[in-house]
């Protein structure tokens, strides 16, 4: 009744996160000011686009309560199918946009298949997806027996020089790239279906608990279906992304982007238990990833220490989104 | 009908009703011994043979005592995911001292090698009890916590190695040990992981704690009505946990002379699926480690027959994930009606149909 009136400052609330986003940024600007120029506000962003497209699409299944592990996997194959596409139709110009679509729709196709794992089989998605996670990774490079691509269509190449924005400030020229707008519409996406849905209020609440979601009347394999496809196809469309900027196809660099994925998440505030996560927050978490990942070395620390910096800022994250749990199961009882 | 074959009868229903109960060990044996005949079949010259049989060993030695790792876990219900990452950050302190960059005081060899040990154990230690504190005393979901657990110990690793490698050229009777074998048949770590699978298992099988975790992995509502102390057994699996993946991090650095914090990112899937495949599901309270080791050997046949025929790790770990999803299906209810329509085919329509949970049933042991 009077729930709004009575809300108190917590530890893991999105405002909490924004503001460590704004301290580090803070922290990041008094060492080296340059943190804070345009060139490279921008290329933040920019850099930030494909772990959050990826970001995005795992957290809308982690929100239903299960890990997903093959995002990479997704991402490789279907850019590695699209790719093989586009060679074999003989495309060198054009087909920017039309190779989202088809990284897309492949990438759907593969969520689906873990979906369908999890709800008809109830077999855990951290395992459907360690398994199937194995099998996209491998079964198309065996099939065509490649590995490795070292020029990739000009058309895709075309991505990291298309600017949507581009201002000339001191340090040079800033740009907001392409794929920025790929990103906004993925956060648009799966914030729409979250929020403004029925199947989103059902991704919810399977989240907090399958059964009574399915007692409710909530649709409970067009729940799963819909989490999963989005998974996928933004999966798919984060690994076109991935190897477009790369211009060049390496089976496996793409594989230690999971981890950076499952971190934004983490940080963003989805625990995976209760049906919890907003998108602000996950965006929150998605730039302050880019946002270390970028900028460390210029505030003098060396590229070895990032990974132990982005380790302790999620643990301590996974920290206070327990508090704020364990404060309400203590108001419950 | 006379007595005797009363009484053989009840010998045969007895005998059919145990192989029933234990059809997992049953059936991994008799895969076992399958997968082996058609491995020395395919090939005669360099599968049965003494150095083939070595070389397996060895790899066991490392996949098996990261498998233990994650088994403690799982068989609370809990999942590690960190236990790669906690291996290559023990074994990165471990490799600085030997390499004389901290603890510069102690001169021996012998000094060195047992500090170091020393120190990776309790560093392994400790990364147990941080995931354990997070998952027993802040009640959070494990995965999450040891994904992000992961992460941290792998930066730590990297902070140590400075984003290289650390190579031990300072002691080569570390590595001379750690590829050595006894008798020239036995490699050393090998009997190092067979010696935590003894432990492993009089610890899990005979004490209050492994009756405990087993309990908590089958029901956590219960044991807490029981007044179990669930924080206690949480903690203890993951302190083992943790040592066990220094003991893995002390075996790699042992075997391969070299510290990288990006080593084996594979090994806590493949620990992952060597546990299913011995019939272990993730919601836990289930476990026989003599049926992990079954399955250890028959994914490592698998392993070095692959190598053996010249098939790429492509195809390797292609085979390794349609064995997880094949295994894992064949464990779910749905296959329930197949194990049905099989156990009415052998005649034993006893226990065929109450066998939801069958393999899991099959696998809790005596």
């Amino acid at each position: 009744m009077n729930t709004q009136a009575k809300k108190t400052w917590r530890l893991g609330d999105d405002g909490v996160r924004v503001g460590a986003f704004f301290v580090i940024l803070g922290i990041f600007a008094l060492i080296n000011p340059t943190v804070l120029s345009l060139v490279n506000l921008f290329a933040i962003v920019n850099n930030a686009c494909f772990i959050g497209v990826m970001t995005m699409g795992l957290m809308i299944v982690m929100i239903t309560g299960n890990l997903d592990l093959s995002l990479a996997s997704i991402g490789l194959t279907s850019a590695f199918s699209t790719i093989m596409l586009y060679q074999a139709w003989g495309w060198e110009e054009g087909g920017m946009y039309l190779m989202f679509v088809i990284a897309g729709a492949a990438g759907a196709v593969c969520g689906l298949i873990n979906g369908f794992f999890v709800y008809k089989l109830g077999i855990p998605g951290i395992i459907v997806s360690l398994g199937m996670g194995q099998v996209y990774n491998t079964l198309l490079l065996i099939l065509t027996g490649v590995t490795y691509i070292p020029v990739l269509p000009e058309g895709m190449r075309r991505l990291n020089r298309t600017f949507i924005l581009q201002v000339e400030t001191a340090l040079g020229t800033a740009g907001i790239c392409f794929a920025v707008l790929i990103f906004a519409a993925a956060v648009l996406l799966v914030w729409f279906v979250l929020n403004k849905t029925m199947v989103g209020r059902g991704i919810y609440a399977l989240g907090g608990d399958k059964v009574a979601a399915a007692r409710v009347g909530f649709n409970i394999p067009l729940l799963y279906g819909t989490a999963y496809g989005i998974m996928g196809m933004l999966a798919g469309m984060a690994g076109m992304m991935f190897y477009a900027n790369n211009t060049l196809f390496q089976s496996d660099w793409i594989l230690v982007e999971q981890g950076n994925a499952t971190a934004a998440a983490i940080f963003g505030g989805v625990i995976m238990k209760n049906g919890k996560g907003t998108v602000g927050g996950v965006v929150v978490g998605i730039l302050l990833i880019g946002l270390i990942q970028n900028n460390l070395y210029l505030i003098g620390i060396p590229s070895y220490a990032q990974k132990v910096v982005v380790g302790f800022i999620i643990l301590t994250s996974v920290a206070m989104a327990s508090f704020n749990q364990l404060r309400e199961w203590g108001k419950s009882r | 009908m006379n007595k005797a074959t009363n009484e053989d009868r009840r010998v045969w229903v007895e005998l059919r009703d145990s192989i029933f109960r234990e059809r997992r060990t049953v059936g991994l044996l008799v895969v076992l011994v399958a997968l082996a005949f058609v491995m020395s079949l395919l090939n005669p010259r360099n599968f049965p043979t003494i150095p083939n049989m070595r070389s397996m060993m060895l790899q066991m030695a490392e996949t098996g005592i990261f498998t233990l790792a994650m088994f403690v876990i799982m068989i609370s219900g809990g999942l590690n995911l960190s236990i790669v990452s906690a291996a290559n950050f023990s074994a990165a302190c471990m490799a600085s001292v030997v390499t004389g960059k901290i603890f510069t005081g102690i001169e021996s060899p012998a000094g060195k090698v047992a500090v170091g040990v020393a120190l990776a154990i309790c560093v392994g230690a400790l990364c147990g009890s941080l995931n354990g504190f997070f998952v027993s005393k802040l009640r959070l979901n494990a995965l999450l916590v040891t994904t992000a657990s992961s992460q941290l110990f792998e930066g730590a690793a990297q902070l140590i190695t400075k984003g290289g490698s650390i190579v031990n050229s300072q002691i080569p009777s570390i590595t001379t040990f750690g590829n050595g074998a006894v008798f020239g048949v036995l490699p050393n770590a090998f009997l190092m992981t067979l010696a935590c699978y003894v432990a492993a298992a009089l610890f899990v099988n005979n004490t209050k704690y492994g009756e405990n975790s087993r309990l908590l992995g089958a029901n956590e509502t219960a044991t807490l009505y029981c007044g179990n102390n669930n924080v206690r057994t949480l903690m203890t699996a993951y302190m083992l946990s943790g040592i066990f993946s220094a003991v893995g991090g002390i075996t790699v650095f042992a075997k391969m002379g070299i510290v990288r914090s990006e080593y084996g990112s594979s090994l806590s899937s493949q620990a992952l699926l060597t546990l299913v495949f011995a019939g272990l599901m993730i919601v836990g309270g289930t476990g026989k480690v003599f049926n992990v080791i079954l399955s250890l050997v028959i994914l490592q046949m698998v392993a070095s027959g692959f190598n053996l025929a010249r098939l790429t790790a492509y195809s390797k770990s292609l085979c390794w994930g349609v064995m997880l999803m094949f295994i894992v299906i064949m464990s779910t209810p749905q296959a329930e009606g197949f194990f049905r329509v099989f156990g009415k085919l052998l005649g034993s329509g006893k226990k065929g149909g109450s066998d939801a949970g069958g393999d899991t049933a099959g696998a809790r042991g005596p």
